[in-house]
């Protein structure tokens, strides 16, 4: 995979000059953050994912956040929902929610006496998608399903999207698609990797139009049927989505390690975001 | 936090409070020399005075006076006109002395007029005396090559001024027989006398010493009064050809990062930090015109070559009102104009570059060029090197300067200069033939060419046109074009029997600058204003933030053609008005710098600056110097990673992010200790206003995001400090020490909680000890030894587990990297040791020099940059991460250089 503008550059260096690696001599005190993720959309459930970041010496895994943890779901600034999580949970469900499109959604955790970590966010009204035209193909030895999907852009506001393909039987998401086309291209996350984009685009100069979408689906490894999935996202979701491309490329790479990804959430880090999904599943 | 600043506080008072203390010592010292008791025999008639001195040598014309007027008893007015220079020393032929006789003495060829009044005397200047102007250039004897801020005086009056870039002065004084004296450093000093009768113009020629051993002192103390400003570093270019240095390059901008004050990135690397301020806060002016890449090999080496150029003066502190457009400093390097009277030449030959140089008339003293080109060649070994690998790596920069100066008349010249410089990095994958099996039985040749180019430099050019009107009026009017831009170019080709693909992206970012400019200089006929300057400049930027070019893409069975990428257009404006003077012993420069830029759909961003900087002599030898100075700037280079790379942007302001500005105070006191041996001491305090950085990141998503406006938050900051500098002038041992004590720090509401932190130059010690041993005439042995504070450094300090399937599956089990808190933790301190050696050779044909020596005596492990490294287990597995540190250069590391002119 090509490396980045910068790591190549330091390559000619060290090819130049004597460099050495050794041990830093830094007193790096570790602490550690209430991770918050959750992705609320129009219905009555809503999955929240709350846990502590690790250290660097320790194997990666979830944290739970312990006991006297609390969340609360504000909806529209009225309707306020509370639950304690349990001491070894990682994640909570709400339900008999009342969330609508546009509404404007609060999340909360509280726990003893350290203040609020909390992000805000709204749903956005789910797209309308319908599906042109589906075929498998075969491409360098490999078999993929060519989909064509028509959406209508909701127009008067820039608009944030994302399509990907889920296995229905084992539920994930599927790998290594092909998004083809101009307005995946110009969406890409990194100019300097190979990152297909992972399906993201915006409307931008397309506002109020209709918009042709294609994408090659790998079935070889497939279990179940193709879910094709279109998110209408929110800025920040669309800004989290992409720095996650660019964070896999460069977290590790010395002269980007301050590089985080994009966080919405306040005294902790992670993302709240509302998305309006539509789904369309492959004959 | 407010604990902290307040007890920094306290420190920089006290340090304050030392300089004035030192200062104060230096007073008294004077007052104990110049008391005295002596006797008076004087006759009570008012004309036949006679005085009895305790000595011949006076400190100060004025301490002369005044023992004069204790011991007779008589009072002495007269104003600085008569005057002008009252704290020039002053030596007598005996002590007993009629009264007019001394006062004659004193008053010098002025045809002043007494007037004496029982025990009052009264000089005044005698009615309708005439004053005339001497103008013309001041240059070097044999090339005709301009010198920048040579003196010229009046030797009895001790009255003149100091050329300007361009070499021309303009000095007033009154008619009759005037003693002229033109002096500058590394030049014999010339005297004549000019019987001045009407304007004059006077071009003067100085003789290069050869012998830097034997320069003798200018024994006449003369002090310009257009002395240099606060702040001001100018090392002569000869200097830094002889400093020992990485791989033996002569670099301008590294030799001034061992002054006090201003400072690079960690092992040499990033650019140039001046005071605390970040590195796009600095205007390096090649001939008037900003250059926004002075570097190659991201920030190791300067992209000037040292021969092409004819002085560097770094200004810190106290600007001058007619720079504007940056908040830390003006690096303004002037280029040779090239020898007029003859062909020269000079070429070396060092471990990573080779320069040569050429100049010489065109048209014998009316017409001459300049040219001078590196380049270095570490890609043609590994080229070599890389014969047979599948992959390959090659990396070469390069600079090409020169300038064509033509006299048009005796008032007009012109002047065309160029430079490019450019750095340059391949990577060619696959680039051979290949021959590969897909199915049993089934064997193809396919034709892969895969390769990746990084281009990134800078393009000067410009086109000055100089006028100098009746010898009190010099112009100087400038059109110039300036470019910066990084291109990364993609080319994928494979060809299978005639079918294949290809795809060619590029993506560019940088900036184009078109400007055009004026300049005007008054010389008025007054003896208290040395010169009223004011210009005008318009510039238009074309800022391109990144954009990204798809050609072609034959492989989706589609071609994909961009569109016309359109650049953000800025227009900004400078005026300015500026004016010299000097009341006897005080001196001051003011003026005020205005600029303006122009913003989307609303008016524009209007910045006023005043600017001033008061200059008092107290005595002979002592000058205490005050500067206050608003500056600002309209645009800003955002970093895309913790160092300094090539892809780092220049972004303009816009309707959210306003231009930041920074207001500085400085005081400095300057101690001729000795003929050779000055000591500096200065202090500092800036406060900033609307600074911009990232609000969660270094910024890689620059590279991606076009919205870059989203990715900055505005906060303030500060930075004080206290500058010690040693510097010893000729003699066998020259060189010097300086020390540096500065804090800096910054403050955004949505970084660190709000509280302030170090910003990223936040060195707070400094040490450079440098000195020079000249052996031999042709034999000079140097040291360098550096010490400074560690960085401010910004690390992860933990990892979580990503979430990007909105069904709450995990992100494919990502994880991320905790952001910390900015700037929370420092690199270790750093330190090194470089000795070099200059042997010089005059052989027939000409100069020999071979120069050698080794960088980073003693080893040391200075750490560049640190990151967390996997430690994985037999299985390849991560286990755990280790913090580690890369060291450029970990062991001493030899060069040498051959040089040779002619």
């Amino acid at each position: 995979m090509r490396q980045s503008v910068v790591f190549h550059i330091l390559v000619v260096i060290l090819l130049t000059f004597v460099g050495c690696e050794s041990d830093a001599d830094i007193d790096i005190s570790a602490e550690r953050k209430t991770v918050l993720f959750a992705f609320v959309e129009s219905g009555d459930k809503c999955m929240i994912h709350a846990y502590q970041s690790i250290f660097f010496t320790e194997t990666s895994s979830k944290i739970p956040l312990g006991e006297n943890t609390t969340i609360h779901i504000t909806i529209d600034g009225k309707t306020r929902y509370t639950k304690t999580m349990s001491r070894d949970a990682t994640s909570i469900e709400f339900e008999n929610l009342e969330i609508r499109p546009e509404s404007k959604i609060v999340v909360v955790i509280d726990k003893d006496d350290e203040p609020s970590v909390y992000a805000s966010s709204y749903v956005p009204v789910e797209p309308i998608a319908t599906l042109l035209r589906s075929e498998e193909i075969e491409k360098g030895g490999k078999k993929y399903k060519n989909c064509t999907v028509k959406l209508v852009d909701g127009g008067l506001a820039d608009n944030y999207y994302q399509l990907v393909a889920r296995d229905t039987k084992t539920g994930t998401l599927i790998d290594d698609i092909e998004y083809v086309g101009r307005i995946f291209e110009e969406s890409k996350a990194s100019m300097i990797n190979d990152d297909k984009g992972r399906g993201l685009f915006t409307n931008a100069n397309m506002i109020g139009r209709v918009i042709t979408l294609t994408c090659n689906v790998p079935i070889e490894n497939l279990q179940g049927e193709i879910e094709l999935e279109l998110y209408h996202m929110t800025y920040e979701h669309y800004c989290y989505m992409q720095s996650v491309a660019i964070h896999k490329d460069y977290m590790l790479l010395p002269v980007f390690s301050q590089n985080g990804v994009y966080n919405n959430v306040v005294n902790g880090i992670g993302l709240v975001s509302g998305v309006g999904r539509c789904k369309i599943i492959l004959p | 936090m407010q604990t902290i600043h307040s007890e920094y506080s306290d420190l920089f008072k006290r340090c304050l409070w030392c300089l004035f203390f030192i200062v104060a010592l230096c007073f008294n010292g004077s007052r104990a020399y110049s008391a005295g008791t002596t006797t008076i025999d004087a006759d009570t008639t008012s004309t036949s005075i006679w005085v009895y001195l305790p000595e011949t040598k006076y400190e100060t014309t004025d301490s002369l006076i005044r023992t004069v007027e204790r011991i007779s008893n008589l009072t002495i007015s007269y104003s600085s006109r008569v005057l002008p220079y009252a704290n020039r020393p002053i030596e007598l032929k005996h002590k007993r002395w009629q009264i007019l006789e001394l006062l004659n003495k004193i008053f010098g060829r002025y045809k002043v007029q007494y007037h004496i009044e029982k025990r009052k005397v009264i000089v005044t200047p005698p009615d309708g005396d005439k004053r005339y102007t001497i103008s013309g250039f001041l240059k070097e004897a044999g090339s005709k090559e301009v010198l920048i801020a040579a003196n010229i005086y009046d030797m009895v009056l001790l009255r003149g001024t100091v050329s300007n870039e361009f070499g021309y002065y303009s000095l007033t004084l009154p008619e009759g027989n005037v003693p002229l004296r033109a002096s500058f450093v590394g030049y014999a000093p010339k005297e004549m006398n000019i019987d001045l009768r009407s304007d004059t113009t006077l071009n003067i020629e100085l003789s290069r010493y050869n012998n830097l051993l034997n320069i003798e002192v200018d024994v006449v103390n003369f002090e310009p009064p257009a002395d240099a400003g606060a702040g001001v570093v100018s090392i002569p270019i000869q200097q830094v050809k002889d400093m020992p240095s990485l791989m033996g390059e002569s670099d301008i901008i590294r030799a001034m990062q061992h002054t006090p004050g201003i400072q690079c990135g960690e092992e040499g690397f990033g650019g140039m930090s001046v005071r605390g301020g970040n590195s796009d806060q600095n205007i390096v002016m090649l001939d008037n015109v900003p250059l926004y890449n002075p570097m190659h090999l991201m920030g190791l080496y300067t992209a000037f070559n040292a021969e092409g150029i004819n002085s560097a003066t770094l200004i810190k502190g106290g600007f001058p009102a007619r720079y504007g457009g940056r908040m830390s400093s003006v690096l303004d390097i002037k280029m040779r104009e090239g020898n007029m009277h003859k062909f020269n030449g000079y070429m070396n030959i060092g471990l990573l570059s080779s320069n040569v140089m050429f100049e010489g008339p065109i048209i014998e003293e009316k017409m001459s060029f300049i040219v001078s080109a590196r380049r270095t060649y570490a890609d043609i070994f590994s080229g070599y090197m890389q014969s047979n690998n599948d992959t390959r790596y090659s990396f070469y920069f390069y600079d090409i300067s020169s300038k064509l100066n033509y006299i048009i008349s005796n008032r007009d010249r012109l002047y065309v200069s160029f430079f490019i410089g450019s750095d340059n990095l391949n990577n060619d994958y696959n680039f051979r033939d290949k021959r590969i099996k897909y199915e049993e039985n089934a064997i193809r040749d396919i034709s892969v060419n895969d390769e990746q180019q990084y281009r990134w430099g800078s393009i000067v050019s410009s086109l000055r046109w100089n006028r100098s009107y009746n010898g009190r009026i010099f112009s100087n009017t400038t059109a110039s074009f300036s470019r910066y831009r990084f291109r990364n170019r993609d080319e994928k080709i494979s060809d299978e029997r005639g079918s294949g693909e290809a795809s060619t992206s590029t993506y560019y970012s940088g900036l184009n600058d078109y400007s055009v400019k004026t300049d005007i200089t008054y010389y008025p006929s007054l003896l208290d204003i040395s010169s009223i300057r004011a210009g005008l400049e318009g510039t238009l930027h074309a800022f391109y933030p990144g954009y990204t070019m798809i050609k072609s893409d034959i492989s989706r069975g589609d071609t994909i053609k961009a569109e016309k990428q359109h650049p953000l257009k800025r227009v900004e404006g400078h005026g300015y008005i500026e004016t010299q003077i000097q009341l006897r012993n005080v001196g001051a420069e003011a003026g005020v710098h205005l600029s303006l830029c122009n913003r989307k759909d609303k008016s524009p961003y209007i910045q006023v600056e005043p600017r001033i900087l008061v200059t008092y002599k107290p005595q002979s030898g002592i000058t205490i110097k005050m500067g206050g100075s608003c500056m600002s700037q309209f645009l800003q280079q955002m970093h895309v990673a913790t160092v300094e790379t090539p892809a780092d942007m220049w972004l303009p302001v816009s309707s959210t992010l306003p231009p930041p500005r920074v207001w500085q105070a400085s005081l400095e006191s300057e101690v001729k200790l000795s003929e050779s041996l000055k000591l500096t001491i200065e202090g500092y305090r800036k406060k900033y206003v609307r600074l911009q950085t990232y609000k969660t990141t270094s910024g890689v998503e620059l590279l991606t995001q076009g919205d870059w406006e989203q990715l900055l938050t505005s906060g303030d900051g500060w930075a004080n400090g206290v500058e010690f500098m040693l510097h010893k002038t000729g003699g066998r041992i020259s060189g010097w020490l300086g020390y540096s004590y500065s804090k800096a720090m910054n403050r955004f509401e949505e970084l660190n909680k709000g509280k302030y932190f170090p910003t990223d130059y936040d060195k707070r010690h400094a040490i450079t000890v440098y000195g020079v041993y000249s052996y031999r005439e042709n034999v000079d042995f140097s040291a360098l030894w550096t010490y400074g504070t560690g960085a401010p450094l910004t690390i992860p300090s933990g990892q979580y587990i990503l979430m990007t399937d909105v069904d709450g599956h995990d992100g494919e089990n990502t994880l991320a990297a905790l952001p910390g808190e900015r700037n929370k933790f420092r690199m270790p301190d750093s330190h090194s040791l470089t000795l070099g050696c200059n042997i010089r050779f005059d052989k027939p044909g000409g100069e020999h020099t071979l120069s050698f020596g080794l960088y980073n005596v003693y080893g040391k492990r200075n750490p560049m940059f640190v990151y967390w490294k996997p430690q994985d287990n037999s299985a390849g597995e991560t286990i755990a991460y280790n913090l580690k540190q890369f060291s450029l250069v970990a062991f001493p590391l030899p060069y040498i250089k051959y040089s040779f002119k002619f």
